[in-house]
């Protein structure tokens, strides 16, 4: 199977940890992949505002991939990777819109005639690569690591159309922690939302949902946070000084993607990781 | 009790929302309050309140919602749509009630415009920058050797999104804009 690379408009712009990390490992356990040319934002931001703009953005992405050669896409985030997925099943019973969207790629030569199978890395992580070869592949165990496991709402919703986990209990990331030697419980709050969407409405409030869920995490003894999602990232990670500033607490907890977990767990160097981009503190976790 | 003055009555609506989401069903909607239960913006937004919104939906009565913004704080988490029991999407409904706010010329909040503006320019809601390192070295794309990222032929593409809508959003009046 021949994956498409889909960076998404976050990754590509200021989250190169999530890119970098990605290509690391998919190369490391030999998924054959390669960039799809000339991609676009997958439409997700542009959903709730103009919806005949957002079909046609992710139909653009298929019908690239479709005409580069591709079997699948492969995705590194969750709102990527939701919107280029429920694009087929939402275009089922809409024939004007699919008529729409192919006289506006037809500018480009382009044309949409059905999805290809889209991956979330978490996915190819646990199904193409699986947690036995994770596990023979370990080099140096992340003893010590206590990681709370954050989803991201797009990987896990909705049930009408397959996600990378269950949707009210997903197991996955800290599946793929375990096996590296790290320690992931479950936790009360595990599924809620970290407020990326309306960042640009409220930031105030957003970060405060943000920051309150790390408050959390470090309360019930947490000492990481593995995402899957830049947008996540970006709340739980990123932006954790601001964070910590709108609650008036302190906040700071190593947070990093889950590709930089495992590539830290097979002796990979750091910067082969970006997690030169980390600025959450990392090294006093993994120099201990 | 917090009671919603209803100005206008949109027979129609019910119609409009089906053109975009055929899983919304506001009509389906027997207000068990599950989806406001599990929902994060009714946690933190006074007013914003799921089941209301669908129950509005099938009765017509959005006038005051749409004029209200208050529909732009949904998260899109879905989760109200994932527990609902009769298998309705009130974040379906929400967000096609946002787009049909937007068709009747009510602008999104700006940075919803901005991210439509920014995907004109080169197909991404954000540009490539240089990122901060541990080091406090600021390294761009091309330092990192990563491909290039950016639409090849931006003309033909702006072209298409003219055909989707995308035009229709951005001259929609600044002073709007800004409300």
């Amino acid at each position: 199977m021949k994956y498409g690379f889909f960076t998404g408009c976050t990754s590509q712009a200021d989250s190169y940890e999530n890119e970098i990390s990605s290509r690391a490992i998919l190369t490391h356990y030999g998924i054959d992949f390669q960039d799809i040319e000339d991609q676009n934002c997958c439409g997700t931001p542009i959903k709730t505002t103009k919806h005949s703009m957002w079909a046609f953005l992710a139909a653009r992405v298929h019908a690239l991939a479709k005409k580069q050669g591709f079997d699948a896409i492969a995705s590194i985030c969750n709102g990527c990777d939701l919107s280029l997925s429920e694009l087929a099943h939402e275009l089922e019973h809409h024939p004007d819109l699919v008529e729409l969207i192919n006289e506006a790629l037809a500018k480009e030569g382009l044309r949409y005639d059905g999805s290809l199978p889209v991956r979330n890395i978490l996915e190819i992580l646990y199904e193409d690569i699986g947690l036995e070869t994770i596990q023979k592949s370990v080099k140096k165990k992340l003893t010590g690591f206590i990681t709370a496991a954050h989803y991201g709402c797009h990987a896990i919703r909705p049930k009408t159309i397959p996600r990378p986990d269950d949707s009210e209990e997903p197991t996955r990331i800290q599946e793929i922690l375990e096996v590296l030697g790290a320690k992931s419980p479950a936790y009360p709050e595990l599924l809620d939302c970290c407020a990326a969407t309306v960042i640009g409405v409220d930031a105030e409030k957003a970060l405060t949902v943000s920051g309150e869920k790390i408050e959390i995490m470090k309360l019930r003894g947490y000492n990481s946070i593995a995402n899957i999602c830049p947008f996540c990232h970006k709340q739980l990670g990123a932006s954790q000084d601001v964070a910590g500033k709108v609650i008036g607490k302190d906040v700071k907890l190593p947070a990093m993607y889950l590709s930089q977990y495992i590539g830290l767990a097979l002796g990979m160097e750091e910067e082969k990781l970006g997690l030169q981009f980390n600025l959450t503190g990392w090294e006093e976790l993994v120099n201990k | 009790m917090d009671t919603i003055e209803y100005s206008s009555r949109d027979k129609e609506l019910a119609n409009k929302i089906k053109a975009i989401s055929d899983e919304a069903k506001p009509e389906d909607c027997y207000t068990c309050v599950k989806c406001t239960n599990g929902c994060p913006a009714n946690k933190i937004f006074e007013g914003f309140v799921p089941h209301k919104i669908q129950v509005a939906a099938h009765m017509g009565f959005v006038e005051d919602l749409i004029e209200s913004g208050i529909l732009w704080y949904c998260m899109n988490c879905i989760t109200c749509q994932t527990r609902c029991p009769m298998k309705t999407s009130p974040v379906q409904t929400i967000s096609s009630l946002t787009n049909i706010a937007v068709d009747r010329g009510i602008a999104p909040p700006k940075a919803f415009t901005e991210m439509i503006r920014a995907v004109k320019g080169n197909g991404a809601i954000i540009q490539p920058r240089e990122a901060q390192t541990t080091d406090f070295d600021f390294l761009t794309r091309e330092d990192l050797k990563l491909p290039p990222r950016g639409i090849k032929d931006p003309e033909k593409f702006q072209e298409a999104l003219k055909i989707v809508g995308a035009d229709q959003v951005l001259e929609i009046k600044k002073t709007e804009e800004e409300k």
